[in-house]
């Protein structure tokens, strides 16, 4: 007896249908998966055997083949426990096989029969309803993440004995209902605000020009300075995730199994910090299993790496794609993924190994060849991608008694928010939506600078000795500036300005 | 004390009987395949071809009768089942592996005691 | 080559480099050549240096060609050699207890004759250190003095740039061989000066950068010089021993003063307190004390606004920083930027570390 059940598999963030054949015939009994299946799609036979003996099924002994097809690419996962069971008993007429293709089952099953929830639904029904499959049979514990989906109907089950009452008929069951998104403030979700720092205006100003054109940006300070403090505020002063960049958010995060049960979904942007120690395939994705790195759980984030100087140099070499096209591209022995990974990057670093170079308070204890061995460590070509540098201050006692008000998030928020609706305006149907991302013609056209202006940049360029990329940073930020204040025209003060916030001391 | 060859025919017979009266009819005993296995019972239950594996123990204090059929002497069962379902002509009939043990305190069955994915 | 300078070359390597011992020996022969009295003075050096030394000596004081393996050495390096006895020494020098009988020179050896003033301080200044010394060493250099210097890192390397940079006169005095450049990160610099200013030594080819050697170093900064500055010094300054020689040398010390709170000034403070004359607060008053006509800058004439020059007269007093510049100034974060960015291109203040500005 042959029965064929629809499934999904996942390539990257994006899934394919999978036909999932179970033929039961007589001989020595077994029980086969074939079709490319990991590891962990051939321990499903275990589970699948227990889970139907468990739900007083008969699990007979047989000759059991299965085939995932198509064959020819490799699946993982314990996605496919449900559909090959459900496949069994139609398999062995225990259920009637009648209209079971018109749903796409999904589910990892317990020893004892329930159905456990299961990684990257999300993007498997967005890819599915894409390609016009309708009807969904998807873990409970998935129910949330599904919901946000509209025009499919998926039924969430908690057991393999009610999917199968379900597709016999025997038992109703409504879809799942949909959810309306709301995004939530990151300020809500990470607990810090902008109004709790005290002092810093000149970081604080930095952070927001950074956000409102999507600049990367570098702090440098001594230790205890506050840099991890304003790196996890900008988060909060960024412009609330649209349905769609949540989606494209939460896809990833429910790829890499980190999606939030009770809410389903990525309301509120991503800020991952990950440790210096990281390695390549937790930075950048891969690995067995090709997972999302951080720089994709970052997607439409921000990606905060403290003490930049001490991150492997490889490592932050590979950073270089993701801040050029916005996505990594993952390959492995067997196949290649692409994930987005288009995030703001916060980077941090101190004055010198110690920190304490040019401190008051400190002495610092660093040779001159290690200073310019730690400054060296950040390549040129990742320095190009960062438009912004700011100084953070020494802590400094008598500020932190300060109690005078100081802006909210809410408050840097709407003015970044406002910039963003003028650059959106600006780069309507460009593909990119923040100054940052101009390309040398779109500088020209869009940033147009008066005689004072050139004269200024003049000046600086022999002054401080700037490169050419380094001009075009300074007027990539005086547009944001300008943007900031509502102007159409970059002014001379706009560009003096952003001269404060070249890369300084780093690069020679 | 040492089990003898005496022991071992006793078992099997006792087994081969525990059957019958369960209503297996009996198609063979002792089906001896050179070099590949030898399957102790193979009876039908219903339309089901049954391979039996005879174990005997004097008491339970040596270990459940299950546990004495490790991986290799699966994969020898499975293999002289194959052949025979193969030159009997059974291909196509469902078949499954069950364990008899028999001690002094009598007589324990178990259906399904392993498939062919075991090994 | 004359007779006497290949008697120092050999008798440097005999000795080692060590002066005191090599005056002591010649002290011996008295007007004579050392190497043609050698063999009337065997048995006395014998009696006073001992048998090693003289059986050292006497194995060589006839080798020809082993001196003139090494002044072939010495001529394809570009060295030239200045002795005691020859008119460019440095008159000043001749004064010192111990004067150098040999100096290895790379450069031009016509500095040795002009006045100098010695700068020195510490080898981890801070951003005042180096300003207080980028900003004396220019000044005095425009006055026509020849800064003299060790080529250390810090303070040594900033005083020899400030002195390049307005196209002035430096001499670099190495504690270690004279085609030795150490440290190596100023390797640079090395080339600079030897291309346009002096760098003496007074040790030979190839003698390592032994710790014993800078102190002696230090001994000659100050005896080129008619003055010695010492800008920043900790505690534990090497340039504290240089002044220390400048004192015993009878030459004028200046020292300019330091923030009490600062670990890397207590050196400088350290010496104003014993010697309340050395203090110095402007490149003028040195000048005054080495009666050299004063050496003003014409101020620039630059266009500020009135907030800019509160800001600018502030920043006079001390540095600030960013948060300290808003409440002065009155003015918001970005147009406080703004001016920063003006005064900053107008050369008047500098960014600092930790988001501190000063002039």
């Amino acid at each position: 007896m042959l029965a064929v059940i629809k499934s999904y598999g996942l390539e990257g963030i994006d899934g394919y249908p999978i036909d999932i054949e179970v033929d039961v015939q007589g001989g020595v009994p077994g029980f086969d998966i074939v079709g490319l299946a990991g590891t962990s799609v051939k321990e499903a036979r275990n589970r699948v055997r227990s889970a139907i003996k468990n739900s007083s099924y008969d699990f007979m002994p047989r000759k059991v083949t299965v085939n995932l097809a198509p064959a020819d690419t490799e699946k993982e996962g314990s996605a496919f426990d449900l559909p090959i069971a459900v496949g069994f008993l139609a398999a062995t007429e225990q259920i009637p096989s009648e209209g079971l293709t018109d749903y796409i089952i999904i589910g990892e099953l317990s020893l004892d029969g329930g159905i456990r929830r299961v990684n990257g639904i999300l993007p498997l029904l967005i890819s599915a309803l894409q390609r016009g499959y309708k009807r969904f049979i998807v873990p409970y514990d998935n129910a949330k993440e599904a919901s946000y989906i509209v025009g499919a109907k998926v039924f969430a089950m908690k057991t393999l004995c009610d999917v199968c009452s379900f597709l016999s008929g025997i038992m109703d069951a409504k879809p799942v209902e949909y959810s309306k998104y709301e995004s939530s403030p990151a300020a809500d979700k990470y607990g810090i605000d902008m109004a709790d720092i005290k002092g810093q205006s000149a970081a604080k100003r930095a952070l927001e020009i950074a956000v409102a054109g999507g600049h990367n940006i570098l702090l440098c300070g001594p230790p205890g300075a506050g840099k991890t403090m304003l790196a996890k505020c900008v988060p909060t002063i960024m412009p609330d995730m649209t349905f769609g960049e949540a989606i494209e958010t939460t896809k990833i995060h429910s790829v890499a199994g980190r999606t939030d049960g009770e809410r389903g979904m990525i309301t509120s942007r991503p800020f991952r910090a990950p440790h210096h120690t990281a390695s390549l395939f937790s930075l950048i994705g891969g690995g067995a299993h090709s997972k999302p790195g951080e720089v994709s759980l970052a997607h439409n984030g921000v990606l905060f790496l403290d003490e930049m100087p001490e991150y492997n140099k490889k490592t932050l070499e590979t950073l270089r794609q993701p801040l050029e096209d916005g996505t990594v591209t993952v390959t492995r022995v067997t196949r290649t993924v692409e994930y987005p990974a288009s995030f703001m990057l916060v980077a941090s670093m101190n004055p010198c190994p110690c920190g304490h170079d040019g401190s008051r308070f400190k002495e610092c204890t660093c040779s001159p060849i290690a200073k310019m061995k730690y400054k060296a460590r950040i390549s040129g070509p990742l320095l190009d991608r960062i438009d912004i540098y700011v100084d953070v201050d020494g802590v400094d006692y008598s500020e932190l008694r300060v109690s005078a008000p100081a802006e909210t998030s809410a408050d840097i928020k709407k003015r970044v928010e406002a910039a963003r609706e003028i650059q959106r305006e600006r780069f309507k149907g460009k593909g990119f939506y923040t100054n940052s991302r101009m390309t040398n013609a779109q500088i020209k056209k869009y940033c147009a600078l008066d005689a004072a202006s050139e004269k200024l940049l003049e000046t600086a360029f022999t002054r401080f000795k700037l490169s050419a990329r380094g001009l075009t940073r300074i007027i990539k930020t005086a547009r944001t500036i300008a943007d900031l204040r509502g102007a159409i025209d970059i002014q001379a003060n706009d560009i003096a300005e952003a001269i404060q916030y070249r890369v300084r001391g780093v690069e020679s | 004390m040492p089990h003898s060859p005496a022991d071992g025919i006793l078992a099997e017979r006792k087994a081969a009987e525990y059957l019958e009266q369960k209503g297996y009819r009996i198609l063979g005993k002792n089906v001896n395949y050179p070099r590949i296995g030898e399957l102790d019972i193979v009876c039908e239950d219903r339309g089901t071809i049954v391979f039996v594996e005879v174990r005997y123990r004097k008491d339970k204090e040596l270990g459940d009768p299950l546990e004495s059929i490790t991986k290799p002497k699966m994969r020898k069962l499975i293999k002289a089942a194959s052949m025979y379902l193969a030159g009997n002509r059974l291909e196509d009939m469902p078949a499954r592996f069950d364990v008899v043990s028999v001690t002094d305190l009598g007589i324990g069955h178990i259906e399904n005691a392993f498939y062919g994915d075991f090994i | 080559m004359n007779a006497q300078v290949k008697t120092l070359i050999w008798l440097n390597r005999i000795c080692g480099f060590v002066t005191p011992r090599m005056h002591r020996i010649l002290s011996l022969c008295g007007e004579q050549d050392l190497r043609k009295a050698f063999p009337n003075l065997r048995r006395e050096i014998t009696d006073r240096f001992g048998a090693d030394t003289a059986a050292v000596m006497a194995d060589t004081y006839d080798d020809e060609g082993l001196l003139n393996r090494e002044i072939e050495a010495l001529e394809r390096a570009k060295i030239k050699l200045v002795s005691i006895y020859n008119a460019e020494y440095p008159d000043l020098l001749k004064e010192i207890a111990c004067p150098p009988l040999l100096l290895y020179c790379k450069g031009d050896i016509g500095l040795l004759k002009t006045r100098c003033i010695g700068i020195v301080g510490s080898r981890s200044p801070s951003r005042y250190g180096l300003d207080v010394t980028t900003t004396f060493a220019a000044a005095l250099s425009q006055c026509g003095l020849t800064v003299v210097s060790g080529l250390a890192r810090g303070i040594d390397s900033q005083a020899h740039r400030a002195v390049l940079d307005v196209s002035g006169k430096t001499i670099a005095v190495l504690g270690c061989g004279i085609d030795r450049v150490y440290p190596a990160d100023n390797s640079a610099l090395y080339k600079r000066i030897e291309d346009e200013g002096l760098i003496i030594s007074e040790y030979g080819l190839g003698v390592p950068p032994n710790s014993f050697q800078f102190p002696e170093r230090n001994r000659i900064i100050s005896g080129l010089s008619e003055g010695v500055l010492v800008t920043e010094a900790g505690l534990k300054s090497g340039s504290l021993l240089t002044a220390n020689d400048a004192i015993s040398q009878n030459r004028e010390l200046f020292a300019i003063p330091s923030n009490i709170t600062s670990v890397r000034g207590m050196g400088t403070n350290k010496l104003i307190r014993e010697y309340p004359h050395c203090a110095v607060f402007s490149p003028d008053d040195i000048a005054e004390r080495l009666r050299i006509s004063g050496h003003t800058q014409p101020a620039s004439v630059m266009q500020l606004d009135f907030i800019e020059e509160k800001l600018v007269e502030a920043l006079g007093f001390t540095e600030l920083n960013f948060e300290e510049l808003i409440q002065i100034s009155g003015l918001g974060i970005s147009d406080l930027n703004a001016v920063l960015t003006k005064l900053e291109l107008l050369g008047i203040i500098k960014k600092l570390d930790n988001n501190y500005y000063g002039v």
